[in-house]
């Protein structure tokens, strides 16, 4: 099962990339709602959770 | 925002793959089955019942959109990376399987045009008589009885 996920995640990383993004910006938008009531815009949580993700992959692949 | 149309669509496509390769274990293929055709109806099924809960807004929807427009550039892209010198040397199996199946679609779509097309003028009141057609019609057959004498 996992295999399988590994293996279209690996073949399709545009599409995952496009899914995986629309998540984000998703969870981003509610946190600017319902975290910060409006205060801080969720374009800029979504592009600063983007920067935490690519630190959080840098420590994990060295 | 339009990435979340396209978010869905992405999410379908690899809900389908899934799918296929699970299907394909389960047959003991070799190869994806059917996950093209599982991820668009998951995708009809998931707008039809996003919009039913009012939760698809029209910009949403433009991410489905624009890849439902860039569909045929891509298919033209597609086929413009097909090793098509093997294709056509390795025998006439790939010409066969080309030639039937557009005539197999061919076939199916037009069936299913008729089809609908009946339904609809099934479903349509008569249409109203155009009287400035009804007018040149008579006019063109004064012209045609003035002409004939």
């Amino acid at each position: 099962m996992l295999e399988i996920i590994q293996k279209l995640i690996a073949e399709n990383p545009l599409v995952t990339a496009f899914a995986f993004i629309g998540i984000v910006i998703w969870i981003s938008n509610q946190m600017a709602r319902h975290v910060f009531h409006g205060h801080v815009a969720g374009s800029a949580i979504a592009v600063l959770s983007g920067l935490a993700l690519a630190y959080w992959g840098g420590l994990v692949t060295g | 925002m339009v990435i979340f149309g396209t978010a869905l669509l992405a999410a379908c496509y690899l809900a389908g793959a899934f799918i296929g390769e699970l299907l394909a274990i389960l047959i003991g293929v070799q190869a994806n089955v059917g996950g093209v055709g599982i991820a668009m109806m998951l995708l009809i099924a998931a707008q039809h019942y996003l919009r039913k809960r009012g939760l698809l807004a029209p910009e949403t929807e433009k991410g489905i959109t624009f890849w439902a427009m860039l569909y045929i550039p891509v298919v033209v892209a597609m086929a413009a990376t097909q090793n098509v010198v093997v294709a056509v040397k390795g025998g006439p199996i790939a010409l066969l399987s080309a030639a039937g199946a557009f005539a197999l679609s061919a076939l199916v779509i037009s069936a299913i045009n008729r089809i609908i097309h009946r339904a609809h003028i099934a479903n349509e009141p008569l249409p109203p008589v155009d009287l400035a057609d009804e007018e040149a019609l008579v006019s063109q057959d004064s012209v045609a009885a003035t002409h004939s004498k």
